[in-house]
C-alpha cells in the first residue's frame, strides 16, 4: 500500500480531470475511472488506475466504419505497411511479388482506383510518385486509419470503396529512431528518423531517411524451362533474376507547434528515388530480363493550423505542396529471356513487342487543402474542407522516335461540408455531409489516321452526400451505421490516355457508388485484467459506371469507358483478447460477395453472368495474430516478445465458375501463411533485436494467378531508440 | 407407234433432252468451295461475362445442323488462361503462340480440357502473341510472318506442324527497294499452290493510300515482285493476320480474292468504311486491274458496306460478311459513326464474281437476321455447305446451313443466350 501526500493527490486529481476531459472531447462513452481514497489530508492508495481512450480507440468507436492500427508495436519487426494493413479485417492486399512489388488493396470487395491513399489528410501522392504504402518509412508513422465505405469529408477524397490515411508520428522531445535489417533474397533496409528540439523548444527539426534494397531472387516453383536434351519443356525451380529493387526516401521537416498563433507550422521537403527490375508480365510465364523502371521525386510542402481563430473553437488548417515526379521505363534490349536467365536476340522489345523504348513520364502536381472546423453550443460541429489537385503530365520517349510526345492537365476541386451533432449525453453521434466534385481537363487531341491535332478542354461537376451515426448503450454494445453516395472522378490517364496505346475518352463519366455500413462493437472487461474486444460489421455497395479499359478499333489501341456495375456485400468480424500486457490474441475473418450487375452485354443482349460472383477476387479470408510478451527475462529492464501470424485465403476461380467444365478451369489455390517473430528488447526498449521467419513452411503463395510471392523469408533487425 | 409418231417423239426428246441436262447442271453446281472432310466435329467459341471479367469457352459438338441448343453450363473447355481465340486451326489441332509469348504451341481441345500436344521456344525470330499471319505451305509446313518491333523488316519462320520444330527462318529481302518505311503489324499471307508462291500483303503503317502484294518464292523465300493496289486504301486486316477472320480466299482455280476497305467520303471516323474485292489471278504477280468486286451492296447502292470476312463458296461465288449500318437499318448514313461499333449491323451475302451481284442469304423467304460483332468468324464452307452463324438482336444466336448444290437454307443449332458468339470452326475427328 502506498502513501502519498497532498501534492500527489492534486496531481492525480488533475490527471483524472484531463482524462475525463479527453473522453468528453472525444464524445465517447466515459470509460475513465480514478480510484482514490481520501483520508483527510493523507491518502492511502492500494492501486491507481487511470483509463482514457487513445486516439485510435476514439476513431474506431466513431460513426465511420474504420480500422485503426497503431504502428509502434510493429516497429521492431520487418513487416511493411502493406503487411500491417493486410492483416486487418476486411482488407486483402494482393501483391505481385517481393519487396517493392506492385500491389492492389481490396477493401470491402472493391479495389484499384476505388481506394485512395492519404497522409495526414492529403493525398499520399504529394510525397512523390515513387512513394506508396509499401515503402514509406514505418517509423515516421504513428497509426493507419482505414476507412471502409464512407470516407470522412475532411479527407477530401473522391474514393469509391474507402480510403487509407496515414497519421505521422509526433513527439515532444528529442529522439532518434534508427533501424537496420537484413533478410533473405539479399534484402537490406535501414531507416532513421528523429527530432531535434532547438531554440528553447521553439523550433522542431525532424529529419528522416530510409533505404531499401533487395535482389528479390527468391525461388520460383515449377516454372517452365526448355530442356534441350529432352527436346521439351520441363517444370523446374528457378530463381528470379531481374527483380532488383532499390528505394531511397529522405525528408526534412522544420517548424514549430503549440504556439498561441499556431497549433503547428511546418515546412517539409522530401526527395525519393526508386529503381526496379521488371521480372514478369501479367503471369510468370512471361519472363523479362532487362526491362526496368526508375524514377525520382521531390516535393516541398507547408502546413499550418491555428485554433480559436477569430472566435473560440474555430480552427483552421492549411496545406499546400508542389511535387515533381519523374519516372522512366527502360525497355531497350531486343532480347527474349527464359527462367534460366538465358536469352536469345530478339527483334522486338520485351514488354510490348514494339521498338526499343525509354518512356518518360514527368508529372508535376500541386495540391492545396484548407479545413475550417467550428464547434458550437457544445454539441455541434461544422467542418468545411476544400482540396485542389492540379496534375500535369508530359510523356516522351528518348529512343522510340515514332512516339509522339504529349502534354495534358487535369484539375480537381473537392469541397466537403459536414455537420456533426452529439446528443443523449454523448451517446448518440450523427454526421451529415455533402461533397462537391469539380474537374477540369485540357489535352492535346490527336486523330490517329490523319495526324490532325487540336486542344480539347472541359469542366464537369458532380455531387456526393451521406450520413453516419453511432449510438452507445454500454461499453460492450455500440451500434453504428453510415451511408454515402460517392463518386470517383476519372484519373487523368483514364480520360486522357497515354498518347500511344491508350486513347482519350473525353466523355468518360465518374464512377458512383452507394455505400452502406452497419456494425456493432464493444469492449468487455473480464476478471484478472483480461479484456475482450469485438466488432462485427456488414456492408453493401452498389457501384455503377465503373471504368474499364477496353480494346479500341485501331490496331493495338484501347480506351477507358464506363461499362460495369457491381454490387458488393460482405460480413466481417474481429475478436481480440488481451491479458494484461503479456498476451494478446486477435482474429478477424471476412466474407465478401461481389457480384456482376451488368444485366446486358456490350451487344445489348442479356448477360449470362448477371448476378454471378465476379471471378478472380478473394471472397473468404482471415488473419490471426498471437503475441506473448514477458519482462525481466535476463535483466530488470528487458522484454521478450513472441509473435505469430496466420493468414488464410480460400481458393477462388480465375474465371466465371458456372460456365465451362470445372476440370478445365484455372484456380488460385488456397493460401496458408505462417509467420513468427521473436524480439528481445533491453534498456527499456532502447535496444531491440528481432528475428523473424515469414512463411515458415515455405508454401507457394499467390495473390494473383501465376504470380508467385516469396517463399520462406528470414530476417534479423536491430533497432535503436534514443529519447 | 407409227413412223410419224416415232419421228415426233424423237424430235421432242432431241429438243428437250439437252435443255433438261443443262437445267440439271445449273441447279447442281460441280464447282464447290471449301474442304471435304468425312469425320468432323465442330468447336463453338463463346465468351462469358462482361467488363467485370471474361471467360473464353470452347464447346465441341458433333453437329451444327441439328436444331438443338448448345449450352455451356459446367460444360465445354475454359481456355481463358491459356489460349486466345485468334488461333490457327488445321486438321485436329490448334496452333498458336501461347500467352507466355515465348514460342509455339500445338493443342487439342476437348470438352474435358485442353491438351498440349507440342511446345517449342522461338528460334532466331520472335513474334508477338496473336500479332502474326500464317499460311500452310505445299510441303505441309506452317509459315508464320510478321513485322519486327521496329516495323522495319518482315520476319518469317517455317514450322514442322508435327512437333513444331523450326524448319527454317529468316527475314524477307526486298533488296534496295523496300516499299514502305514502316510495315503493318502482321500483314496477310497466303500460299498459292499452283506456282509455289507466297502472296504477302502489307501497307505503310499509319497510311491509308493503298497496299502492296509481295510475291515470294515459297521455297527460297525470295521476294520476286511487289505489286501495288490503290483501288482500295487498305486490305482488311493488318494486325491479327487471319488468326480469327478469313480476309482472303482462293477459288478452285487458284485465283486469290482479297477483301479491302476505304474510308467513306466525309466519314466522321476512320472506321466508317466501304469495301471492295480485288483479285490476283493464277500465276500472275500483279493485281487483276480488270476486276473490282462488290461495287454495290445487295440493295444496289454503290460504295456501301465494310467487308469483314470472305470465303469461296463455289460456283463462282464468294461468301461475304459485311458491316453496313445503313443497310441493316441502324443508321441513316454510313458516314456517321452512329450505327457502327457494337450494333446489329452485319449481314451475310453471296457475291457472284462474274456479274458482281451481291445477294443476301435467306431462310424461309426472309433475309438472315442481322448480327452484332465485327471481330468474329462465324462462317465457313465445308462438305458442300456454307455454315453461317448469326448473332441477332432479338433471338438466340443461330447457325444456318446453306446447301450449295441444292441452293437451300436450313436452320441449325442455336447457342444458349447470354454469351458472346465469336467463332465456329470445324475439327477433323
Amino acid at each position: 500500500m502506498a502513501r502519498i501526500d497532498s501534492r500527489h493527490f492534486i496531481l492525480i486529481a488533475l490527471l483524472s480531470a484531463l482524462a475525463a476531459s479527453s473522453v468528453s472531447t472525444a464524445a465517447a462513452n466515459p470509460a475513465d475511472s480514478l480510484t482514490w481514497m481520501p483520508e483527510d489530508s493523507v491518502l492511502m492508495l492500494e492501486e491507481v488506475t487511470v483509463k482514457g481512450k487513445s486516439a485510435p480507440q476514439r476513431i474506431r468507436e466513431g460513426q465511420y466504419n474504420v480500422n485503426v492500427v497503431e504502428i509502434a508495436p510493429a516497429l521492431n519487426t520487418s513487416v511493411s505497411m502493406t503487411d500491417i494493413v493486410g492483416r486487418t479485417a476486411g482488407i486483402k492486399v494482393r501483391s505481385e511479388g517481393g519487396l517493392g512489388s506492385d500491389f492492389d488493396i481490396m477493401l470491402n470487395g472493391l479495389s484499384g482506383s476505388a481506394v485512395r491513399y492519404f497522409i495526414n489528410g492529403v493525398p499520399l501522392d504529394t510525397k512523390g510518385g515513387n512513394i506508396s504504402l509499401s515503402n514509406i518509412p514505418m517509423n515516421t508513422i504513428d497509426r493507419v486509419e482505414i476507412y471502409k465505405g464512407v470516407v470522412p469529408p475532411s479527407l477530401g477524397a473522391d474514393a469509391l470503396g474507402g480510403a487509407i490515411n496515414l497519421i505521422t508520428r509526433t513527439q515532444k522531445d528529442n529522439f532518434l529512431d534508427f533501424a537496420v535489417s537484413a533478410g533473405s533474397y539479399h534484402t537490406w533496409t535501414a531507416n532513421a528518423t528523429g527530432q531535434i528540439v532547438a531554440a528553447g523548444g521553439n523550433l522542431l527539426i525532424r529529419p528522416s531517411v530510409s533505404y531499401e534494397y533487395s535482389k528479390n531472387d527468391y525461388m520460383m516453383r515449377d516454372v517452365e524451362v526448355w530442356d534441350t536434351a529432352a527436346d521439351r519443356y520441363i517444370l523446374a525451380d528457378r530463381r528470379r533474376f531481374n527483380d532488383r529493387y532499390r528505394s531511397l526516401f529522405s525528408q526534412l521537416e522544420v517548424g514549430t507547434e503549440h504556439k498561441p498563433w499556431a497549433r503547428y507550422l511546418f515546412i517539409t521537403a522530401t526527395y525519393s528515388t526508386l529503381q526496379k527490375g521488371i521480372q514478369t508480365g501479367a503471369t510468370q510465364a512471361i519472363v523479362y530480363g532487362d526491362a526496368r523502371r526508375h524514377g525520382h521525386s521531390w516535393s516541398v510542402s507547408g502546413r499550418y493550423a491555428i485554433d480559436n481563430l477569430l472566435v473560440k473553437r474555430l480552427n483552421l488548417s492549411l496545406f499546400a505542396s508542389h511535387t515533381s515526379s519523374y519516372q522512366t521505363t527502360v525497355d531497350t534490349a531486343f532480347r527474349k529471356y527464359d527462367w534460366n536467365g538465358h536469352y536469345t536476340q530478339s527483334q522486338r522489345n520485351e514488354i510490348t513487342g514494339g521498338p526499343k523504348s525509354m518512356l518518360h513520364y514527368d508529372r508535376p502536381m500541386t495540391v492545396a487543402r484548407g479545413n475550417l472546423d467550428y464547434s458550437f453550443a457544445s454539441h455541434h460541429n461544422v467542418n468545411l474542407n476544400y482540396i485542389l489537385n492540379n496534375t500535369k503530365t508530359h510523356r516522351f520517349d528518348d529512343v522510340d522516335k515514332t512516339y509522339r510526345p504529349s502534354r495534358d492537365r487535369l484539375t480537381k476541386h473537392i469541397l466537403g461540408l459536414a455537420y456533426t451533432q452529439t446528443l443523449v449525453d454523448s451517446r448518440l453521434v450523427n454526421t451529415l455531409f455533402g461533397k462537391s466534385y469539380i474537374e477540369n481537363f485540357k489535352i492535346l487531341h490527336r486523330e490517329s489516321y490523319n495526324n490532325s491535332e487540336h486542344t480539347a478542354s472541359a469542366t464537369k461537376s458532380f455531387w456526393g452526400y451521406g450520413i453516419g451515426s453511432r449510438f452507445s448503450t454500454t461499453d460492450w454494445l455500440k451500434p453504428k451505421a453510415s451511408f454515402e453516395h460517392t463518386v470517383r472522378l476519372p484519373l487523368s490517364r483514364e480520360i486522357l490516355g497515354n498518347g500511344v496505346t491508350v486513347m482519350q475518352n473525353l466523355a468518360l463519366k465518374p464512377e458512383s457508388s452507394d455505400n452502406v455500413n452497419v456494425g456493432i462493437l464493444g469492449d468487455i472487461q473480464l476478471p484478472a485484467d483480461n479484456s475482450l474486444y469485438y466488432e462485427v460489421s456488414g456492408y453493401w455497395r452498389d457501384v455503377s459506371d465503373m471504368i474499364h479499359l477496353v480494346v479500341g478499333e485501331a490496331d493495338g489501341t484501347s480506351y477507358y469507358t464506363n461499362l460495369s456495375s457491381v454490387r458488393a456485400t460482405g460480413l466481417e468480424a474481429e475478436v481480440g483478447w488481451h491479458c494484461s500486457d503479456w498476451l494478446s490474441l486477435t482474429t478477424n475473418w471476412s466474407y465478401s460477395e461481389t457480384k456482376d450487375m451488368n444485366r446486358w452485354r456490350e451487344d445489348g443482349k442479356p448477360s449470362i453472368t448477371y448476378k454471378n460472383r465476379i471471378p478472380n477476387l478473394p471472397w473468404l479470408f482471415g488473419n490471426t495474430d498471437l503475441t506473448f510478451a514477458r519482462k525481466k527475462i535476463i535483466r530488470g529492464d528487458d522484454r521478450l516478445r513472441f509473435g505469430y501470424t496466420f493468414q488464410y485465403v480460400h481458393w477462388y476461380y480465375l474465371t466465371w465458375e458456372g460456365y465451362g467444365s470445372l476440370s478445365s478451369k484455372s484456380k488460385i489455390p488456397s493460401q496458408y501463411r505462417h509467420d513468427v517473430s521473436l524480439t528481445y528488447s533491453w534498456f527499456n526498449e532502447r535496444y531491440n533485436v528481432t528475428l523473424e521467419l515469414d512463411n515458415i513452411f515455405d508454401c507457394t503463395l499467390y495473390d494473383n494467378y501465376r504470380l508467385q510471392k516469396p517463399g520462406r523469408f528470414f530476417s534479423v533487425k536491430f533497432r535503436l531508440f534514443l529519447r | 407407234m407409227n413412223k410419224f409418231q416415232f419421228l415426233a417423239l424423237s424430235a421432242l426428246i432431241a429438243v428437250t433432252a439437252p435443255s433438261m441436262t443443262s437445267c440439271s447442271n445449273d441447279d447442281k453446281p460441280e464447282d464447290i468451295g471449301g474442304e471435304t472432310i468425312k469425320d468432323v466435329h465442330f468447336d463453338v467459341w463463346v465468351s462469358a461475362g462482361t467488363s467485370n471479367g471474361s471467360a473464353t469457352i470452347v464447346k465441341s459438338v458433333n453437329s451444327l445442323s441439328d436444331p438443338e441448343e448448345i449450352t455451356f453450363n459446367n460444360s465445354g473447355c475454359d481456355v481463358t488462361a491459356t489460349l486466345d481465340e485468334e488461333i490457327i486451326v488445321k486438321g485436329q489441332y490448334y496452333y498458336e503462340i501461347p500467352q507466355s509469348g515465348d514460342g509455339y504451341g500445338k493443342y487439342r481441345i476437348t470438352n474435358q480440357g485442353l491438351e498440349t500436344i507440342a511446345r517449342r521456344p522461338f528460334g532466331k525470330n520472335t513474334y508477338r502473341r496473336y500479332r502474326y499471319t500464317h499460311a500452310w505451305l505445299g510441303d505441309g509446313n506452317l509459315l508464320i510472318m510478321s513485322s519486327d518491333g521496329d516495323r522495319k523488316a518482315i520476319l518469317w519462320t517455317k514450322l514442322n506442324p508435327s512437333d513444331l520444330s523450326i524448319v527454317a527462318e529468316g527475314t524477307l529481302d526486298f533488296g534496295d527497294k523496300v516499299p514502305v518505311d514502316q510495315f503493318t503489324t502482321s500483314g496477310l499471307v497466303r500460299y498459292r499452290k499452283s506456282d509455289n508462291k507466297l502472296i504477302y500483303l502489307f501497307y505503310e503503317y499509319g497510311e491509308y493510300e493503298g497496299f502492296h502484294a509481295a510475291f515470294i518464292d515459297a521455297s527460297g523465300m525470295k521476294v520476286e515482285n511487289v505489286a501495288f493496289e490503290q483501288r482500295a486504301e487498305i486490305m482488311a486486316g493488318s494486325a491479327y493476320g487471319e488468326l480469327l477472320q478469313n480476309k482472303m480466299a482462293f477459288d478452285n482455280n487458284d485465283n486469290l480474292y482479297i477483301i479491302a476497305n476505304s474510308r467513306l467520303a466525309g466519314a466522321e471516323k476512320s472506321t466508317c468504311q466501304y469495301g471492295r474485292v480485288v483479285r490476283i489471278n493464277r500465276n500472275e504477280t500483279d493485281f487483276d486491274k480488270s476486276y473490282l468486286g462488290f461495287r454495290t451492296n445487295p440493295a444496289g447502292t454503290a460504295d456501301q458496306g465494310k467487308l469483314l470476312t470472305v470465303d469461296y463458296m463455289g460456283d463462282g461465288k464468294l461468301v461475304l460478311s459485311v458491316q453496313d449500318p445503313h443497310f441493316c437499318g441502324v443508321s441513316s448514313d454510313n458516314a456517321l459513326y452512329e450505327g457502327w461499333g457494337n450494333n446489329y449491323n452485319v449481314y451475310y451475302c453471296m457475291l457472284d464474281i462474274a456479274t458482281d451481284k451481291a445477294t443476301e442469304f435467306k431462310y424461309d423467304g426472309q433475309h438472315l437476321p442481322y448480327s452484332e460483332g465485327n471481330f468474329a468468324q462465324r462462317s465457313f464452307v465445308l462438305n458442300g455447305k456454307v455454315y453461317i452463324g448469326t448473332n441477332p438482336k432479338d433471338a438466340a444466336p443461330t447457325v444456318y446451313v446453306y446447301d450449295i448444290r441444292e441452293g437451300t437454307m436450313a436452320k441449325g443449332a442455336t447457342i444458349q443466350p447470354g454469351y458472346g458468339f465469336d467463332r465456329i470452326v470445324y475439327i477433323q475427328n
